[in-house]
């Protein structure tokens, strides 16, 4: 072949034999090592988490709660009561709906957000998820009282309860910062994601000194980021809070 | 093979170059998806958004790394040329792929909130000061915004109609692009993901493409010339330029400047294609025409114009013989100048060296 032959020009209607060997042989070399790279930066991503949202819409029953987070107190089908904590179907909470109905026998529609013994309901769509029940609230049902454990001073990350729950997954770190920033600025609990004693991740809800919600605004620069709190480790039956002002939570 | 823009004329060429452009982001994608899926415990299933969005956003960096290694590459070793030549497919590509990373970030973790999707994006994260918390997402959305540029304007419409001066510095934009989107993930996902792969893949691209490009940059500075005492260039003996091809010259001002044989005769002409800037000294004279290795351009090097119906025009030089050595004066004439070439004794120009053999 002679070197005109073998000069590439694109419009050409032919390519010079040894351009097309090459392409050909470049083509699925890189194709391999799109296969190759892909399957090496899939295998290695970090567990996500092993939260799970049953996205249908149920009914439930017990009493409502709007402080210090929105809670629905209800009995399981074993009889055991569980605190279901609760949000609206997107980034928000529903803590205005909920104050109309504080303390009183309630059924409601909602899509059940679960993980490692963390429960959340997510209402459904429109106004009508919520309408009061015709029984009396039960006292076992009402909200646990505070009670206070001990201090401490714990290392870890503010997130928003309804993704790490199973909303999300993964539900932490820089990639979700905003995601949990808008959640929390929209009303869903904000929670310190720590590592108790042994070691294992729990999440802890955050509460100001008083025991009641924080405002927002002040926490949101800090999600997602490392963080140190200070504070009183408070538990409502089968719900850990931890208690401290903005001014105890610090970058590390 | 000059001004005339139209819709794609395709050859079997370009659809080979698409199809392969298309089986290589599909491979990446089915790959990465299948082999996450297989790899999480049964009970940690990534949510099906979260795995798009790291497979597509994945994927337009690893593209845009590639398309940033093409141009030095062809520099090197005339088999990539024919990766250069629409390029701009790869590019408008890359910018789709990152298009849908975009959008699905945006819906997920910016959407279904209190504040709309775009002011989330640039508010939710207010650590401007930082540089570990810094908000990653704007270095996205500038790379995002840059590549929108780059694929809206890589129509030849837009490089006529703009000028390629200014056609060719928005498209420069693209290594801007590409350091955002370095601290974009640099800032981001890499924070998140402790396995050494990741900061591993990162550091390879950014090293590969940052040595490629001063590798370029070095083989061109080497062919920076020094003036003679009259401020003429030597450009070496006439019979070491292939018969059909060019020298370059680098000048200590101004634009390079091919220098091409066509048998007996020797020309010079800028070495930048009105394309697209291609490097024209590295093509060749086909049917009597300086013809641009990146898309065909063609230039009458013996007036810089291009052959009619066509219309452009680059800068010509005088040349001038002596001693068996060709010497050029690097004041060029305005583009479309007609110029004498050089011509070579018969009985010399019979002493070439023989036709290189592929």
């Amino acid at each position: 072949m002679s070197d005109d032959n073998d000069y590439f020009i694109g419009y050409a209607a032919e390519t010079p034999a040894r351009d097309r060997r090459f392409m050909l042989r470049l083509g699925l070399s890189l194709t391999l090592g799109c296969g190759a790279l892909g399957a090496g930066l899939a295998a290695f991503q970090r567990q996500p988490g092993n939260g799970t949202w049953d996205v249908e819409d149920r009914q439930w029953q017990g009493v409502v709660h709007a402080d210090p987070f929105p809670m629905l107190r209800t009995r399981d089908v074993d009889g055991t009561v569980r605190s279901l904590w609760l949000v609206c179907p997107f980034k928000c909470g529903v803590r205005t709906i909920v104050s109309a109905y504080d303390g009183q026998a309630v059924t409601l529609r909602g899509s059940l957000i679960a993980r490692d013994g963390f429960y959340m309901l997510a209402a459904a769509e429109g106004s009508d998820w919520i309408a009061p029940a015709s029984s009396t609230a039960e006292p076992a049902l009402g909200l646990p009282a505070a009670e206070s454990l001990e201090r401490v001073t714990l290392v870890g990350e503010i997130l928003d309860m309804k993704c790490f729950a199973g909303a999300m997954r993964p539900s932490t770190g820089k990639p979700h910062k905003a995601c949990a920033s808008l959640c929390i600025r929209g009303g869903v609990p904000p929670a310190l994601f720590a590592r108790d004693r042994r070691g294992a991740y729990r999440p802890l809800l955050l509460v100001d000194e008083n025991g009641e919600a924080h405002s927002p605004e002040p926490l949101l620069p800090l999600v997602a980021d490392p963080v140190r709190i200070e504070g009183q480790l408070l538990r409502r039956k089968d719900t850990l809070f931890l208690s401290s002002p903005i001014a105890d939570i610090r970058r590390t | 093979m000059s001004e005339g823009y139209g819709a794609v004329g395709w050859n079997g060429f370009k659809r080979r170059y698409d199809l392969s452009i298309a089986g290589g982001a599909i491979t990446y994608l089915v790959v990465f998806v299948a082999v996450t899926l297989l790899t999480r415990p049964a009970d940690q299933p990534m949510a099906e958004l979260q795995l798009l969005i790291r497979a597509f956003g994945s994927l337009s960096f690893l593209m845009l790394t590639l398309i940033l290694c093409i141009g030095p590459l062809a520099r090197f070793s005339p088999r990539f040329k024919p990766m250069l030549y629409n390029r701009r497919h790869l590019g408008v590509t890359t910018f789709f792929i990152a298009l849908v990373h975009a959008i699905a970030v945006l819906i997920w973790y910016h959407g279904f909130g209190v504040i709309d999707p775009i002011t989330s994006l640039f508010v939710s994260n207010p650590r401007y000061d930082s540089i570990a918390g810094f908000p990653f997402e704007s270095l996205g959305a500038l790379a995002l915004a840059i590549l929108f540029l780059m694929a809206a304007t890589s129509h030849d419409f837009w490089n006529a109609n703009l000028g390629p001066a200014l056609w060719k510095a928005l498209h420069m934009g693209v290594y801007l692009a590409y350091a955002a989107l370095v601290g974009h993930v640099a800032l981001g996902v890499i924070q998140f993901e402790k396995d050494p792969l990741y900061v591993t893949a990162l550091g390879a691209s950014v090293v590969t493409v940052t040595a490629l490009h001063l590798a370029g940059a070095f083989a061109s500075a080497q062919g920076k010339r020094s003036p003679a005492a009259d401020g003429w260039l030597d450009a070496g003996p006439a019979l070491e330029i292939p018969d059909t091809r060019a020298v370059i010259l680098t000048p200590p001002e101004g634009e390079r400047i091919a220098v091409f044989r066509d048998g007996l005769q020797v020309m010079a002409v800028s070495n930048v294609c009105r394309h697209q800037g291609g490097p024209l000294g590295e093509g060749r004279i086909l049917d009597g025409c300086v013809t641009c290795p990146w898309h065909g351009f063609q230039y009458d090097p013996a007036n810089g114009r291009s052959p009619p119906p066509f219309n452009e025009r680059i800068a010509t030089y005088q040349t001038r013989s002596a001693d068996g050595r060709i010497w050029v004066n690097p004041q060029g004439n305005p583009p479309g100048t007609p110029v004498a070439p050089t011509l070579l004794p018969a009985a010399k120009a019979d002493q070439q060296p023989p036709e290189r053999q592929p």
